[in-house]
C-alpha cells in the first residue's frame, strides 16, 4: 500500500499563529485560554474561549478575499499558505490535478452568515451579500484553498464536529492512494460571535469556570466540562516515493486510520466505538497496541465522557501501559480543527522526542488507569502515536502517525 | 480483484414524490413539482418559485421529541432511510452494526432550524447579542450538522465509519461516491448513502436572490426550471432526500438481495477557478467524467444516457454541455442527456444523490426520464437533451454529474448489474 | 443629490470585494473593463446592491452585466440621481 506523509504543517492556533509559535507555547505550557472579547461576554454562563488574537487578515490573505470570508476562512487560508509554504510545494509544479483539498468543517463561516441574517430580517433580502451564499456553507474552505493555490485535484469536506478533522485527513490519505500525489487537508473552525456563542453553550458541555487554568482539566478528578477554542491546522500529505524524490523534508508518516460510531444510545449493551476506532486505527498501520509510544486524547474534560476514554485506553494498551496526554488543555476543544492540530502535535512530538504535558490537570483518578503526562513535557524516544477524536453524536476518529525514518 | 458495489435500496422524499414510485412516475410523465413557494413567506423575494415535498413528518410516524431535534433536512433523511432499508430488505438486526457506515450528504444542513431559532434568539433580528433564555438545547446541532448522520446512522444500526459529506451542489454525489469507497476499500459492507437538503427558508432564498441564480419567473411556477432552454433563467431551489442502500456485491448476494445497479466508477475534481462562476470550458468535469468512465473501464461509447446537472443558469447549462463533448467526443451528440431538476427543482446538496437514484431506476426500468420545459433549445447547448417527454430504451450504463460553488465538478458511472462479469 | 464619482465608486468596489486598492483613479481608468480592474461578476452585484441601498438607484438585473466600465456604471447612476 501507498504510504503517505506529512511534508507540511500550518497552525492557527490560540497559543500560537503559526506552527513554531505553537510548538513552543505548548512545550512550554503558555495558555492561549482566556476571557473571550469577541463582544461583551461577561453575562454569559461561560466567559473563557481559545481565541486567536493578533490575527490580522490583511498581512495574510489577498485584501479582495475580505469582503468574501468569514474569520474562519481567513483563518483556513492563512494556514494553507503556511502548510504549502512548509512543504515547499508549488502547485503549478505538480500535474493539473496533482494537487487536492479536503477539509473538515464544523460550524462554517458563522459569524458572515450572522451578520447577514441581522441584515435580511432588519433590512430585507436586498441587505444580503452575494457572498453569503458561499461564505456561510461548510464547503468554503476547501473552494477558497483549492482557487487561491490552483488545486484541481480532488476535494472534499467533511462535517462530525470535533472528529471530522480526522476523517479529512483519512480521506486525503485515500485520495493519495488513488493516485493523487499531494493533498492539503486539515480543518479549522471559529463561531465566537454571539449567537455562534451561545450555540456552544447550548451543548451542554461547556466549562462554566472562570479561572484560565482551572476551566478546562481533562481527565482530572474536578474535570467540569471544555472551553472551546478556534483555529486548527492544515497539512500538506504526500505519496511518500514522491516526496523523498523531491527531497521534501517528512515529518512522519500517516500510517492508519479509522473511523466508527456509537451504538444508539439507549439501545445495545456494547460499549461506545471509541477503542474499536483506536484498535482500528493501530490495525491498518500494520501495528499493535504495543508499537504505540503515545496516545494524543480526545480528552473531553467532560467528566463521564473523559471515563469513557480511559476505559478505552486501559482495555486496549492495559492500565498505565502507555503515556497519555491532552495538549488541548493549552488551546480548548477546536472543533474540526482539533484533530489536526493534535496530528500536528504528534508529528513534532515525535520529531524532537518530547511529550507535551496535560496542562493544568493535576489529580487523575485512580480508576481511570491512565499514565497522563502532567505538569511538565516528558522526554521519550516515539516512533508511533496515536490520535483520538469525538464528535458529539458518537463519532469516533483514530489516526496513528509514524516516523519515517529507518 | 476490487470489491463490487451494488445498489440494493433506495428511499426518497422529493417534491412531487413521496416514496419511489410516486418519485418515478413523475419522472417519467415529464410533469413538474415547481410551485409558488409556501414553506416561506415568497413576500419581497426576487424568485419566488420552488420544489417542495408535501412532507408531514407526524404521518411519517416520527414522534414529537424527534420532531423536535430534528431539522427538516434530517427528518427527510430519516424517512429516506427507513424506505431504503425496507426496499432493499435489509434486516439490521441481522447485519453486523460494526460493518455498515453512513455517508449522509448536504449542503446547507439545518438551515431552516438555524433561521428559526435566530428569529426566537435575536428577537426577529432586533439583538445582536441573543437572549440566552431562549436558547433551545438543540441549538449546538443546528450549528454543527453532523447529527444528521447521526440521525440516520441511528435508524440503520450504523456502528462504522459515519459522515456528513457537504460538498455544496455536489454534497448528494459526493456523499455517495464517499459510500462507494468505504465499500470498495473493504471498511464496510453496507453503506447508507445519500443526501438532504431542506432549504427554503429565507435566508437561503436571500442568498441565491442576491446573485441572481435563482429564476425570477415567478408569473409561471410550473413552466420556471428551464435547463437547456434558450429563455432559461436560473435554477428554482427546492427540498428533498434520496438515500441509497449500497452494499458489496457478495454481501448482496449472499443475502439475496436484487441490485438496482452496480456503481463502477468515480470522481470528484476542483476547478480552482471561481467559487460561483465557471469557465466555459469545462475542463475539469471533463476529466472526473474521463476518470469516472477509467475506473469503470467504460468508453464513452459505452454510455448509454447522460443524467446532467441542469441546474438552468446560464452559465452552468453550457459548461457542462461542453464538458460532455469534452469528455465524450462525437458520442456526446449521439446520446440522451437530461435534467431532472426540471420537474423536481435544485435541492442542493440533496439532488446528486436523487439524480443517482434517478439513474439506477432508469437502468431498471428500461427509461430515460426527459428534460421538461424544453421548448426552444439554446443555440450553445446542442446535444439531445430527451426534450419533454421519456424515452423508453436499453439503458445499460448511465454517467450522472454534478457541479456546485467552490468549484466542485463529480462524475459518477453506474451500470446494470450483471453486465460486463457474471454476477 | 451629490454626483457618483470615480473614487466614490472605488470606495464601494474595494468594500465589495473588487480588487482596486492601489489603483490610481485616473481618467483612463473610467474607460477600463471592470475585470482588468479586478472585478468579477459577484463584485459588481455586490456594488450594485450597495448603489441600491445607498443611492436608491436600482440598475436592473440585465443591466449590471452590461456596464463594464467605470464610466458605463457611473453615467447610469448619475443620470438615474438627475431623474
Amino acid at each position: 500500500m501507498t504510504a503517505v506523509v506529512v511534508t507540511g504543517i500550518g497552525v492557527i492556533a490560540p497559543n500560537g499563529r503559526n506552527a513554531s509559535e505553537f510548538w513552543s507555547a505548548t512545550l512550554s505550557g503558555r495558555t492561549g485560554i482566556g476571557p473571550l472579547t469577541r463582544f461583551d461576554a461577561t453575562s454569559h454562563p461561560a466567559v473563557l474561549a481559545g481565541q486567536i488574537d493578533g490575527f490580522d487578515p490583511v498581512e495574510q490573505i489577498p485584501r479582495k478575499l475580505l469582503p468574501q470570508t468569514d474569520v474562519s476562512t481567513q483563518f483556513a487560508l492563512a494556514a494553507a499558505a503556511e502548510a504549502l509554504a512548509d512543504a515547499n510545494v508549488d502547485p503549478a509544479r505538480f500535474s493539473r490535478y496533482g494537487t487536492g483539498v479536503v477539509t473538515s468543517n464544523a460550524t462554517g463561516g458563522f459569524a458572515f452568515t450572522h451578520r447577514e441574517f441581522q441584515k435580511l430580517w432588519t433590512q430585507g433580502p436586498g441587505a444580503v451579500s452575494v457572498y453569503e451564499s458561499f461564505a456561510w456553507f461548510y464547503a468554503v474552505n476547501t473552494g477558497q484553498i483549492s482557487i487561491r493555490h490552483g488545486l484541481r485535484g480532488p476535494g472534499c469536506v467533511l462535517v462530525s464536529e470535533q472528529a471530522g478533522g480526522l476523517d479529512a485527513i483519512g480521506n486525503a490519505r485515500r485520495a493519495i492512494r488513488l493516485g493523487t500525489p499531494v493533498m492539503v487537508t486539515g480543518g479549522v473552525d471559529s463561531s465566537f460571535d454571539p449567537w455562534g456563542w451561545a450555540s456552544h453553550v447550548s451543548s451542554g458541555r461547556l466549562s462554566r469556570g472562570r479561572d484560565p487554568e482551572r476551566a478546562y482539566l481533562p481527565f482530572d478528578v474536578d474535570a467540569n466540562g471544555y472551553v472551546p477554542g478556534e483555529g486548527g491546522a492544515l497539512l500538506v500529505l504526500e505519496e511518500a516515493s514522491s516526496a523523498r524524490a523531491r527531497s521534501a523534508r517528512l515529518y512522519g508518516e500517516i500510517a492508519g486510520y479509522a473511523a466508527t460510531f456509537d451504538p444508539r444510545p439507549g439501545s445495545s449493551e456494547r460499549p461506545p466505538g471509541l477503542r474499536r476506532a483506536a484498535e482500528l486505527a493501530v490495525a491498518d498501520a500494520g501495528l499493535r497496541p504495543t508499537d504505540i509510544d503515545v496516545v494524543f486524547a480526545d480528552g473531553s474534560g467532560v467528566r463521564n465522557l473523559d471515563a469513557v476514554e480511559a476505559a478505552a485506553l486501559a482495555d486496549l494498551f492495559g492500565p498505565g501501559r502507555v503515556p497519555v496526554s491532552a495538549p488541548k488543555a493549552l488551546t480548548g476543544r477546536l472543533y474540526a480543527g482539533g484533530g489536526p492540530l493534535d496530528v500536528t502535535t504528534a508529528l513534532l512530538a515525535i520529531r524532537d522526542g518530547v511529550i507535551p504535558a496535560t496542562a493544568h490537570t493535576s489529580a487523575v483518578p485512580a480508576s481511570y488507569g491512565l499514565d497522563l503526562v502532567l505538569r511538565e513535557p516528558r522526554r521519550a524516544e516515539l516512533r508511533s502515536a496515536l490520535v483520538l477524536a469525538r464528535g458529539k453524536g458518537g463519532f469516533n476518529s483514530a489516526v496513528v502517525v509514524r516516523c519515517t525514518d529507518g | 480483484m476490487a470489491r463490487r458495489v451494488v445498489i440494493t435500496g433506495i428511499g426518497v422524499r422529493t417534491p412531487g414524490g413521496n416514496d419511489v414510485k410516486e418519485f418515478w412516475g413523475l419522472l417519467t410523465s415529464g410533469r413538474t413539482a415547481t410551485r409558488r413557494m409556501s414553506l416561506c413567506d415568497p413576500g419581497e423575494f426576487r424568485s419566488q418559485v420552488a420544489a417542495e415535498c408535501d412532507f408531514d413528518p407526524r404521518r411519517e410516524g416520527l414522534t414529537p421529541r424527534e420532531i423536535r431535534r430534528m431539522d427538516r433536512a434530517t427528518q427527510l433523511a430519516v424517512a429516506s432511510t427507513r424506505d431504503a432499508l425496507r426496499d432493499g430488505g435489509l434486516d439490521t438486526a441481522q447485519t453486523d452494526p460494526h460493518r455498515v457506515g453512513v455517508a449522509l450528504g448536504s449542503a446547507v444542513a439545518a438551515a431552516t432550524s438555524l433561521e428559526n431559532e435566530y428569529l426566537v434568539l435575536s428577537d426577529s433580528g432586533r439583538q445582536w447579542m441573543v437572549d440566552h433564555d431562549y436558547l433551545s438545547p438543540h441549538m449546538f446541532d443546528y450549528l454543527t450538522p453532523g447529527v444528521a448522520a447521526a440521525e440516520v446512522a441511528w435508524v440503520a444500526g450504523a456502528e462504522g465509519p459515519v459522515s456528513l459529506v457537504s460538498d455544496g451542489c455536489t454534497s448528494g454525489l459526493d456523499a455517495v461516491g464517499h459510500g462507494f469507497r468505504l465499500i470498495r476499500e473493504g471498511s464496510v459492507d453496507v453503506a447508507i448513502a445519500g443526501a438532504t437538503d431542506a432549504p427554503i427558508t429565507p435566508i437561503v432564498v436571500a442568498c441565491f436572490d442576491a446573485i441572481k441564480a435563482t429564476t425570477p419567473r415567478n408569473d409561471d411556477p410550473e413552466h420556471a426550471s428551464r435547463p437547456f432552454d434558450r429563455t432559461r433563467d436560473g435554477f428554482v431551489l427546492a427540498e428533498g432526500s434520496a438515500i441509497l442502500v449500497l452494499e458489496d456485491l457478495e454481501h448482496a448476494q449472499r443475502r439475496g438481495a436484487r441490485p438496482y445497479a452496480e456503481i463502477t466508477g468515480y470522481a470528484t475534481r476542483l476547478n480552482a477557478y471561481h467559487m460561483t462562476g465557471l469557465k466555459t470550458d469545462g475542463v475539469e468535469m471533463a476529466e472526473a467524467i474521463r476518470v469516472a468512465l477509467d475506473e469503470s473501464r467504460l468508453n464513452a461509447e459505452d454510455v448509454d444516457y447522460v443524467n446532467a446537472h441542469g441546474s438552468g443558469t446560464k452559465q452552468n447549462d453550457r459548461h457542462e454541455t461542453a464538458a460532455f463533448k469534452r469528455s465524450l467526443g462525437q458520442h456526446a451528440r449521439q446520446i440522451p442527456v437530461s435534467s431532472i431538476k426540471s420537474m423536481v427543482g435544485h435541492s442542493l446538496g440533496a439532488i446528486g444523490s436523487i439524480e443517482i437514484a434517478a439513474c439506477a431506476l432508469a437502468i431498471e426500468h428500461g427509461v430515460v426520464p426527459p428534460t421538461a420545459n424544453l421548448h426552444e433549445p439554446d443555440p450553445e447547448c446542442d446535444l439531445d437533451y430527451v426534450p419533454l417527454t421519456a424515452r423508453e430504451m436499453a439503458v445499460d450504463a448511465v454517467l450522472s454529474v454534478g457541479s456546485g460553488f467552490g468549484g466542485f465538478q463529480s462524475a459518477m458511472v453506474l451500470r446494470r448489474p450483471g453486465i460486463g462479469v457474471a454476477l | 443629490m451629490q454626483k457618483l464619482s470615480l473614487d466614490d465608486l472605488f470606495d464601494m468596489l474595494k468594500s465589495c470585494g473588487g480588487d482596486v486598492a492601489g489603483l490610481a483613479t485616473t481618467p483612463e481608468v473610467m474607460e477600463m473593463p471592470f475585470d482588468a480592474l479586478g472585478c468579477d461578476s459577484l463584485a459588481l452585484l455586490e456594488t450594485a446592491a450597495l448603489i441600491r441601498r445607498e443611492l436608491g438607484v436600482v440598475i436592473p438585473d440585465d443591466q449590471v452585466v452590461e456596464m463594464s466600465t467605470p464610466r458605463a456604471l457611473i453615467d447610469f447612476v448619475n443620470g438615474s440621481l438627475v431623474d
